[in-house]
């Protein structure tokens, strides 16, 4: 079964990263792998929006037939 | 006299019994009310009267419609009977106050009472489920009330089950009829969600039954919520007082007791529409939100690489200062006797050369004087 994707959460791993880069103990390396970790949540969030957007305009095209 | 036909008082009783029975089984007689009371609050005696004649009752404290006084007109149905000890007496079925100021006075002093009971609270009022699933309808089935009420509710909300307790709803015998409706609803194994009871509009005689001490009882005393709409304009009557919710009219009760479904449609699309925009919002929120995310990250990168650059030149810079090339530009030398650096004239052999290293090169020399310091 596929697992439901959870859009607060993935939301706050991107929080993580991003407090993670304020710290005192971060080297460049690991910050290039949190940079691509965090850009490819920040697809998945964006991808979901785009789901929403669309279900959203499908629901609104039903309310006005 | 060999012809006559002589009886025995009790077999005149019975014989007259059975002329009452066979000729006027069940009466209405209507008179001026006197020498009332009640035994062991049970029984009623009293007399029906007019200028010239005078009829004793008795029945059942049941038959009350409300509180009586001598002086009173009243409408009292029964059967009349011939008893073998006390003589002839109309044994009482129902009663009904008749004429306006009886009416009057019997609604007053039973309206005090039923007050003073506190069966009219506001605070024992329910409110009536919005919309209901299945109500009981006590009306006559033939009225033009029922007929509004079942038209308005079929235009409204036509999903309401109803269930019509067909009852008359004016005459002696509408309260007993009307009170065993609301019982049976009562007693039902699955109850309904409200008890509508509705009769259309009259004069207050006709709505006497309405004002019935025991069917307000009854309406106050209903597990299922109630609701009574009597359609007349001038006094309440005591079972619209008792009831959890009034209405003016049966169209009225209709109105109140479902939604229009035309409306609510209205109101829902209305919601969804809001609904939309509302997600819509919040999508453009979150967007914005990615967009910060992104620019941030981007930042703290960036922050990254200039803090680990920093550092680079920095370690650079403390290593080029550790750098002996760049203390021997500045004029310092190196002197090493047999491969090993001298960095005490303590460690000089005076017999053995040294080699002395400078910027660009290096030179052999001899030792000819070696001065230490002096202690300090």
């Amino acid at each position: 079964m596929k697992k439901e994707f959870d859009y607060i959460k993935t939301k706050q791993e991107i929080e993580d990263i991003i407090n993670w880069f304020a710290s005192e103990d971060r080297d460049l390396n690991e910050a290039f792998v949190k940079f691509e970790q965090a850009q490819q949540k920040l697809d998945q969030l964006q991808d979901y929006l785009k789901d929403s957007q669309a279900k959203l305009k499908l629901i609104a095209k039903k309310i006005k037939s | 006299m060999e012809h006559e036909l002589i009886l025995t008082p009790t077999d005149f009783v019975a014989i007259a019994n059975q002329v009452f029975e066979h000729s006027m089984p069940f009466v209405y007689i209507e008179g001026e009310l006197a020498n009332f009371k009640i035994s062991k609050n049970k029984w009623l005696y009293f007399d029906l009267k007019d200028d010239y004649s005078k009829i004793n009752c008795f029945g059942s404290v049941y038959a009350l419609p409300g509180v009586l006084q001598d002086g009173m007109m009243l409408k009292v149905s029964g059967q009349p009977r011939l008893h073998p000890q006390f003589g002839f007496s109309l044994n009482v079925q129902a009663i009904q106050p008749s004429g306006e100021g009886t009416i009057k006075k019997a609604y007053d002093l039973l309206k005090a009472k039923l007050q003073k009971e506190g069966l009219f609270e506001i605070s024992r009022k329910r409110s009536l489920p919005y919309p209901p699933r299945r109500i009981v309808l006590v009306a006559s089935g033939e009225s033009a009330g029922y007929s509004d009420f079942i038209k308005i509710v079929a235009e409204r909300w036509p999903n309401l089950v109803i269930e019509l307790c067909d009852v008359q709803v004016q005459g002696v015998d509408a309260p007993n009829q009307i009170i065993s409706a609301i019982d049976e609803a009562n007693k039902a194994s699955s109850l309904a969600d409200v008890l509508v009871l509705i009769r259309g509009g009259g004069s207050m005689d006709d709505l006497i039954a309405f004002n019935d001490e025991r069917l307000v009882r009854a309406i106050s005393a209903s597990r299922i919520t109630t609701l009574v709409a009597i359609g007349h304009e001038r006094d309440e009557l005591l079972a619209e007082l008792a009831a959890d919710k009034r209405a003016s009219t049966p169209s009225n009760a209709a109105e109140l007791l479902v939604p229009n479904r035309h409306s609510e449609l209205l109101v829902a699309t209305n919601q969804k529409t809001q609904l939309s925009q509302a997600m819509k919002n919040c999508i453009n929120i979150e967007n914005q939100h990615l967009s910060r995310y992104r620019s941030e990250l981007s930042d703290r990168l960036q922050q990254t690489f200039l803090d680990t650059k920093n550092q680079a030149i920095n370690f650079q810079r403390i290593i080029s200062a550790y750098n002996p090339a760049a203390v021997l530009k500045r004029g310092f030398a190196i002197v090493r006797q047999q491969d090993k650096i001298i960095n005490s004239a303590l460690l000089l052999d005076r017999s053995q050369a040294v080699e002395v290293q400078i910027d660009k090169g290096k030179f052999e020399a001899s030792i000819n004087k070696i001065t230490l310091d002096k202690e300090p």
